[in-house]
C-alpha cells in the first residue's frame, strides 16, 4: 500500500490559493483607488467563502468542519506538545491548525460581510443596494469601521499562520506547503 | 463571406456599445466630471471653489440658481447679471449629477431622494457618509480646513482633474488621510 494520501481535495486548494491572491489584491487595491477590481475581488472571495462552508458541512474528507473540530482538551494537550517540540502528527488538520483554520475562516467571513453591507450604505453600489436592502446608519458605520480595521488583524493572523505552518514543516519534518499544491501527504 | 462580414460589423457595432458609459454597469469615467465655464469661474469662483455641476443634480441647481435664492446665497448676496445667471444655470444643469456619466455624480444621484433637492453639497447622502469617520478636529477644528464645503483643502486633485480619491487627499495639520 501507498504511503501518499490525498489529503486536500482540489477545491480545497482552489480555495486556499485563490484567497491568497484575491486577498493580496484587494488589499493593494483598497488604497490604489482600483475600486472596481477591489469589490470583483471581494465578490469571488464571497462566492469562494460561502462554497467552502457549504463543502465543510457536506463534503466527506478532510474538509468536513467536524473532521478538524477538537475538543478544547486535545487543542491544549495539542499546543503544549508543540511548545515542548514532541507534537503528535496529524493527517488532517491538527488541533492547533484547526483554531488557525476557523479564526481565519469566520475574520474573512466578517470582512466579506462588513464589505458587502457597507459598499451597500456608502457607495450606493453593489448587490445589497441594487437589491434595495439600505442598511441602517448605525450598522453602516459599524461595518465600515470593521472593513478598515479587519484587514490588518488579518495580517497579523496571517503572519502566526504561517508561522505555525513552518514550525511544523521543521517539527514533522514534511514540506506543508507543497501539500498544498498537490494535496498529498506522507502517512507517518 | 457576408456572413464574415456580418460578424465583423456585429463585432465593431458591439465595440462602440462597449466603448459608451459603462462597461458591465462599471462606470467608465471616475471621479467628477471637471468641466469648466468661463462666466461659471468668473462669476463664482471669486468667492469660492466653483463646484463642479456633477456635485448635485438639476433639481438643486435649479433651486439655488434662482433669482430670489442668489439674493440670499448661505447669507451673501450673490446675485448675478441675468444673462450670465441663465448661462450659468444652463451650464450647470446640463453637466449636473443626474445627467451624468460620471462614477462619483452617479453615487451622488442615487444616494438624493428622488424628492429632494439639496442645496448644500455637504447635506448630499453619499459625501456625508463617506467623510463620516473623519473626526471633527480635522475639519471644523481645523484652522487649514474649516468646513466640509472646502473639497480642495484637502482633495488635492479636485479643482484640476475632478479627482477625489482618498489616495488624492492631504489633511493639512494632519497629513495623509488613510481609510
Amino acid at each position: 500500500m501507498s504511503n501518499v494520501v490525498l489529503v486536500w481535495d482540489r477545491f480545497v486548494r482552489l480555495f486556499h490559493w485563490s484567497i491568497v491572491v484575491l486577498f493580496t489584491l484587494a488589499y493593494y487595491t483598497s488604497s490604489s483607488g482600483d475600486d472596481d477590481i477591489h469589490a470583483i475581488a471581494g465578490y469571488l472571495m464571497t462566492v469562494l467563502l460561502f462554497l467552502r462552508i457549504v463543502w465543510g458541512l457536506l463534503s466527506t474528507g478532510y474538509a468536513r468542519f467536524t473532521q478538524f473540530l477538537y475538543p478544547f482538551q486535545e487543542i491544549w494537550q495539542h499546543g503544549s506538545q508543540i511548545c515542548c517540540n514532541n507534537p503528535r502528527h496529524y493527517l488532517g488538520h491538527s488541533p492547533m491548525g484547526s483554531v488557525m483554520v476557523f479564526v481565519l475562516l469566520l475574520l474573512i467571513l466578517l470582512l466579506l460581510l462588513s464589505g458587502l453591507i457597507s459598499q451597500g450604505w456608502g457607495e450606493y453600489e453593489g448587490p445589497l443596494w441594487f437589491m434595495g436592502l439600505m442598511p441602517s446608519d448605525e450598522v453602516g458605520h459599524i461595518t465600515k469601521y470593521m472593513h478598515a480595521r479587519l484587514p490588518d488583524i488579518l495580517i497579523v493572523i496571517i503572519v502566526l499562520h504561517v508561522a505555525g505552518v513552518l514550525l511544523a514543516c521543521y517539527q514533522h519534518q514534511e514540506n506543508l506547503v507543497r501539500s498544498m499544491f498537490t494535496g498529498c501527504k506522507n502517512k507517518k | 463571406m457576408i456572413r464574415f462580414g456580418l460578424l465583423l460589423m456585429m463585432f465593431f457595432t458591439m465595440q462602440s456599445a462597449f466603448a459608451a458609459d459603462s462597461f458591465m454597469g462599471i462606470p467608465r469615467f471616475k471621479g467628477v466630471e471637471s468641466v469648466k465655464s468661463k462666466v461659471y469661474q468668473s462669476n463664482c469662483a471669486e468667492c469660492h471653489f466653483a463646484y463642479f455641476p456633477g456635485l448635485l443634480p438639476a433639481r438643486s441647481w435649479q433651486k439655488l440658481m434662482t433669482k430670489s435664492a442668489l439674493k440670499d446665497h448661505f447669507d451673501e448676496n450673490a446675485e448675478l447679471d441675468e444673462g450670465d445667471r441663465q448661462e450659468i444655470l444652463a451650464f450647470l444643469v446640463e453637466h449636473a449629477a443626474d445627467h451624468s456619466h460620471y462614477k462619483r455624480s452617479i453615487k451622488i444621484r442615487r444616494s438624493i431622494p428622488q424628492l429632494a433637492a439639496p442645496l448644500r453639497i455637504t447635506e448630499v447622502p453619499y459625501i456625508k457618509r463617506k467623510h463620516s469617520e473623519i473626526p471633527a478636529r480635522l475639519i471644523k477644528g481645523n484652522k487649514k480646513v474649516r468646513s466640509l464645503s472646502n473639497c480642495a483643502r484637502c482633495h488635492t486633485q479636485a479643482e484640476d482633474k475632478g479627482v477625489f480619491d482618498d489616495d488624492t487627499v492631504f489633511i493639512k495639520g494632519y497629513g495623509v488621510w488613510d481609510d
